[in-house]
């Protein structure tokens, strides 16, 4: 405080002399001065004299931030800078200025409220996060109308198709017919009014991904690797995604995320949280799918340990078989609810779990025990 | 590589000094802001946005502008920010109608029709100097406002060209051309900045030679390391993405400089720069992996570390006195057009370019 304290000590007035600069309205000229503060009036005087008035509660004071300068500007776009913030405060608030000046500074000034403010906003997002955001994207993704959903799944397959992304399957008619089978009973069992879930065999490494809308894309691979019960567990699992509508979840979520990240430009690593939060949402819907296929398979009489048995098959991969090339998962990650195993090792994606050092499925072995997981009712 | 970034000095000092009148001193830039108080200004900023889902995502940028703008003084004077909190928030959802909901859109009525690049292509440049002219507009030095005359000729054929692929053989032209359009047209008050436009190989070098040669040095780094370890699990996989964002930055850093070392004005002040690209391009690797690293909690610190580091570091050669005669521009309305909407706040389209 640097109040001229010699008429300031028992009227209302007090004066501000130290640090405050005087720019005029339309020149950059700048001149020392002095602030009055007297019975909810101010006045800045320059050195040559000038002077400006106006009432307190009408002058145009920015509000604190910091300890960076104040500025008061006057009817005629005079300007004044003053160094000492809490001087300013106390005549406002003596004067009658409104709080609305420095309210915000009133949190950030000392570490106790701003830590505090910092916690209950913690506390905030991570309800939000954690239940908040997965209920309106599941809310959301439940009133997109059924045939936009299934246009978004035809567009995505049409896409993975025109681009090479997978190509005709190489199969025997018999191992082919063999699938279909499976996945009719599956689907036969599992199918809702206006369901309409399909099965397309491609070839890649040994995986299956679900899309929007009811089409089913698995690879011949997986078709030679897993035995009739396991195969029905990998096909009820993709039904799950279809029916808990995983992949419009995923688009919902994802375009969240964008919307986090174009309002939070403030806050630097705010993409690498969004990458781990949607990599969270997505381990949650393999789960969710996993309950879905346990469902299915406690009802028919199946054990729970086919979808871990299936699971640990691809991780070991077909015998003779190159697992190099690139499953779909990797191209187009918001839409598609892929798949069950990992994708295997290649580099890149080795690049991006050294760097995140997660992934967007849960680990195999914490699959298996579906019984536990999904709660044997 | 120093030599070409800009004229010398001396060159400058002589030139100037034996064509104006009075002589060229040297006006120092301070920053008086502070990490820990900066800090908790961050953190109210960080907290209320999350409490209001974004909302006050607007005033945050605000308070933050003018912290930093506040605090950097010139010659003893410091910066203002003036914008509106409201107009930034409208102009965010002009932005995110735009982007977001002109995508949805078209992917659903449209899908696979140039649409919705043919929107993108039409409201990016446009929405790109709203922002220059909004940012000018809304930044006073010693009471006079900035501000930037709107052109719209270069930032379209740099999209168009970018957008189609051909730009990137014209990419060094394209930006020396956007650093000369962006610094030719600002002005504060009545007086005009000048870009001088400087040789493009410094150009070249950043934005053709480093990449490629980067690119292939990883490439065969990571090849080697993939040979040499039998397997992609070495640790060694780790240092490809710190060497990759140095060179990154050290581009940025390049630019920068490219940018600020050949600007001055109209009445023969210019910009000093006295540190080197790899000195600033150390300061943001350092800067970006203390943010990531620590989830954020290191950004008001690096923030600030940058503002201090620059404006300790660079100066304006000018006569002595010449604030004094800046002169606010006078019956200009080219302005008022729009005045509320600054499109870019969306996108912070400038933050990695100067």
């Amino acid at each position: 405080m640097t109040p001229d304290s010699s008429d300031s000590k028992s009227d209302s007035r007090a004066s501000l002399t130290e640090g405050v600069w005087w720019f005029d309205a339309n020149c950059g000229r700048r001149l020392r001065a002095s602030l009055h503060f007297a019975d909810g009036m101010i006045r800045a005087e320059n050195e040559n004299g000038g002077r400006r008035d106006a009432r307190l509660s009408e002058a145009n004071i920015s509000p604190r931030i910091g300890s960076a300068p104040r500025k008061i500007t006057f009817a005629d776009g005079v300007c004044i800078s003053a160094d000492d913030n809490d001087f300013i405060d106390a005549m406002i608030l003596k004067h009658g200025g409104g709080r609305k000046n420095f309210i915000l500074h009133l949190l950030e000034a000392k570490w106790p409220p701003a830590i505090a403010v910092i916690v209950a906003a913690w506390l905030f997002l991570s309800v939000f996060l954690a239940w908040g955001v997965p209920a309106i994207a599941e809310f959301g993704a439940h009133r997109v109308p059924r045939e936009q959903v299934a246009a978004i799944g035809d567009q995505i397959y049409a896409q993975l198709r025109e681009r090479e992304l997978v190509v005709a399957a190489e199969l025997s008619p018999a191992a082919a017919a063999r699938a279909e089978t499976i996945f009719n009973e599956v689907a036969a069992a599992l199918s809702e009014e206006g369901d309409d879930f399909r099965l397309h065999l491609h070839h890649f490494s040994p995986n299956a991904f679900a899309l929007p809308g009811g089409r089913i894309v698995v690879s011949d691979s997986l078709v030679e690797l897993l035995d009739d019960d396991e195969l029905a567990a990998v096909f009820a699992h993709e039904i799950g995604h279809i029916r808990r509508r995983h992949g419009m979840r995923g688009v919902l979520l994802g375009s969240a995320g964008g919307l986090i990240a174009v309002f939070s430009g403030d806050v630097a690593g705010v993409s690498l949280g969004a990458i781990l939060l949607n990599l969270g949402y997505s381990r949650e819907h393999e789960r969710e799918a996993d309950c879905f296929a346990y469902e299915y398979l406690r009802r028919n009489g199946m054990s729970a340990a086919l979808i871990g048995d299936a699971l640990e098959k691809m991780e070991r991969g077909a015998p003779g078989e190159t697992i190099a090339e690139q499953t779909p998962e990797e191209n187009s990650e918001t839409t598609e609810t892929s798949v069950d195993a990992e994708p295997r090792d290649n580099l890149e994606n080795l690049f991006r779990r050294v760097l995140i050092g997660l992934s967007t499925h849960p680990a195999t072995e914490e699959r298996k025990d579906l019984a536990s997981a999904c709660g044997a009712s | 590589m120093e030599a070409v970034f800009a004229r010398s000095e001396d060159e400058v000092l002589e030139t100037e000094s034996s064509a104006g009148a009075g002589e060229n001193v040297v006006h120092r830039f301070s920053f008086r802001g502070g990490a820990a108080e900066y800090f908790r200004i961050w953190a109210v900023n960080v907290a209320l946005t999350a409490l209001t889902v974004g909302i006050f995502s607007a005033w945050a940028k605000v308070r933050t502008n003018r912290y930093f703008y506040a605090n950097t003084f010139l010659d003893g004077a410091n910066f203002e920010y003036h914008a509106r909190p409201l107009s930034i928030l409208f102009a965010r959802v002009v932005v995110i109608a735009v982007v977001v909901g002109g995508g949805y859109w078209a992917e659903l009525y449209l899908p696979g029709s140039f649409v919705y690049t043919l929107l993108l292509l039409a409201f990016l440049p446009w929405a790109q100097v709203r922002g220059l002219s909004f940012n000018a507009r809304n930044s006073s030095y010693r009471n006079v406002r900035f501000s930037f005359r709107r052109g719209y000729g270069l930032p379209y054929l740099f999209y168009i060209l970018m957008g189609t692929g051909v730009g990137i053989f014209a990419l060094p032209w394209l930006l020396r051309g956007y650093h000369s359009f962006k610094g030719g047209r600002h002005k504060i008050g009545a007086l005009r900045f000048v870009f001088y436009k400087p040789s493009v190989m410094p150009y070249i070098f950043v934005l053709w030679l480093l990449p490629v040669a980067a690119f292939s040095l990883l490439f065969a780094f990571a090849h080697a390391a993939y040979a040499a370890t039998g397997g992609p699990d070495s640790p060694v996989f780790f240092l490809i993405y710190p060497l990759a964002a140095f060179v990154f930055f050290y581009g940025q850093a390049v630019l920068f400089l490219m940018f600020w070392r050949n600007i001055g004005s109209e009445n023969g002040a210019r910009i000093f720069c006295d540190f080197s690209a790899p000195r600033f391009a150390v300061l943001l690797f350092v800067n970006f992996f203390a943010s990531v690293l620590t989830l954020g909690f290191l950004h008001p610190w690096a923030k600030v570390r940058k503002a201090r580091f620059l404006a300790e570091r660079m100066r304006v050669v000018a006569r002595s006195g010449i604030f004094d005669e800046l002169f606010t521009r006078h019956g200009g309305d080219e302005d008022a057009v729009g005045e509320e909407l600054d499109a870019s706040e969306g996108f912070d389209f400038d933050a990695g370019l100067v």
